[in-house]
């Protein structure tokens, strides 16, 4: 059965897209067909992370939402665009689809006069699951609490809250827990990314699932070699022996164990 | 108002009162939490009949209809009347519309 995963984080800035596009594409090189599906409708930018221009789309969640195309229509195939280090294409054994937001300021204007019916998107992401006969889908949120992001955590098999450990982080991912309750979210787990080499791995991850009563899936330290990529690729393909990758297939192996 | 058993005409849809729906994903976190736990369960389910309602909530059938009941009038549910047997569905929208002037979101069109 496909399990439907929303990635969350209560602030911007978490690293939340690439995480997202990590993992996932982690989940496909187990041979797994995954979609991800960019809700983050305000603020889009997973695309990037795979290579994609606005002009290599031709069709968005958005004119889905308008009844302009099929989800399927707005799911392309970027198994191809995904690349290692040396521009190589990768060797990934599943298939990664994404569905990107529009990028253009006025349909991103539009889809936040007008709305949307929240039914329609849940259709999309089922008419996603079974066309494409996927075993995963990922939701990328938007940060933060607002309607769209309180759809994909109520529709999801598994929740993932990303953070940062910083006091304002701390306390949101708190709120959001709270409405991740509210909402019967079966499966929670917490990822802490750009932690600070100070703080013992141990320690750290102790200190979080003691706060939350969540257990923490994976815990990720800032680097140099993130910073230098800047978005521009997958982490885990351009640095395959790199602790952040080790600990970005730890995590695909707990959520395709979960199945 | 009742509802009716599996394989009925449902009550149409028409017999909500005006202006209460569609309800927002903000509006369901301030229900009471039986009729909250209907309506993620629903939008989980994208919908469902009297029947399968009863069949998952093992609750008596008088106190679920009091609650679809509730939760039609409140406009979170619609009855989907084309579908045999009959369907309750969420009825929500991901926000109500902005008040803002209409030249401002022109302007970025």
């Amino acid at each position: 059965m496909t399990q439907v995963i929303s990635i969350h984080s209560f602030r911007g800035g978490t690293g939340k897209s690439n995480l997202t596009a990590n993992i996932a594409t982690a989940v496909a090189s187990q041979g797994k067909r995954v979609a991800i599906v960019d809700t983050d409708i305000q603020s889009p930018g997973i695309h990037v992370l795979f290579g994609l221009d606005e002009e290599d789309f031709t069709h968005s969640l958005n004119d889905y939402l308008w009844d302009k195309c099929s989800a399927k229509d707005a799911a392309y195939d970027v198994t191809a665009h995904v690349v290692t280090a040396s521009g190589a294409p990768a060797d990934i054994s599943g298939t990664v689809y994404l569905v990107p937001s529009s990028l253009k300021a006025g349909e991103i204007a539009k889809i936040l006069r007008e709305g949307y019916d929240v039914g329609l998107l849940n259709d999309g992401f089922h008419d996603l699951i079974n066309q494409l006969n996927l075993d995963y889908l990922f939701i990328d949120t938007h940060p933060g609490l607002n309607e769209e992001t309180l759809l994909s955590i109520a529709i999801s098999d598994r929740m993932v809250i990303i953070l940062r450990p910083d006091r304002q982080d701390f306390l949101g991912t708190a709120v959001t827990l709270e409405v991740a309750q509210k909402l019967d979210v079966p499966d929670i787990t917490l990822l802490v990314n750009k932690a600070p080499d100070i703080y013992p791995r141990e320690t750290l991850i102790d200190k979080v699932q003691t706060q939350y009563g969540v257990p923490v899936g994976g815990l990720f330290y800032e680097n140099d070699e993130m910073l230098q990529l800047a978005s521009g690729g997958i982490f885990w393909l351009h640095h395959p022996d790199h602790a952040f990758s080790q600990e970005v297939h730890n995590v695909a192996r707990q959520l395709t164990a979960a199945e | 108002m009742t509802y009716p058993a599996h394989g009925e005409t449902p009550a149409p849809r028409q017999q909500q009162p005006h202006g209460t729906g569609p309800r927002t994903m903000t509006d369901l976190l301030g229900l009471p939490d039986p009729e909250r736990t209907l309506v993620n369960w629903l939008v989980r389910q994208r919908g469902a009949s009297l029947a399968d309602i009863l069949a998952h909530t093992q609750t008596e059938p008088a106190a679920v209809q009091a609650t679809l009941d509730n939760l039609l009038t409140a406009g979170f549910l619609t009855v989907d009347e084309a579908s045999d047997p009959a369907l309750f569905k969420p009825n929500l929208v991901s926000r109500k519309p902005r008040t803002l002037p209409d030249q401002l979101w022109n302007a970025l069109d």
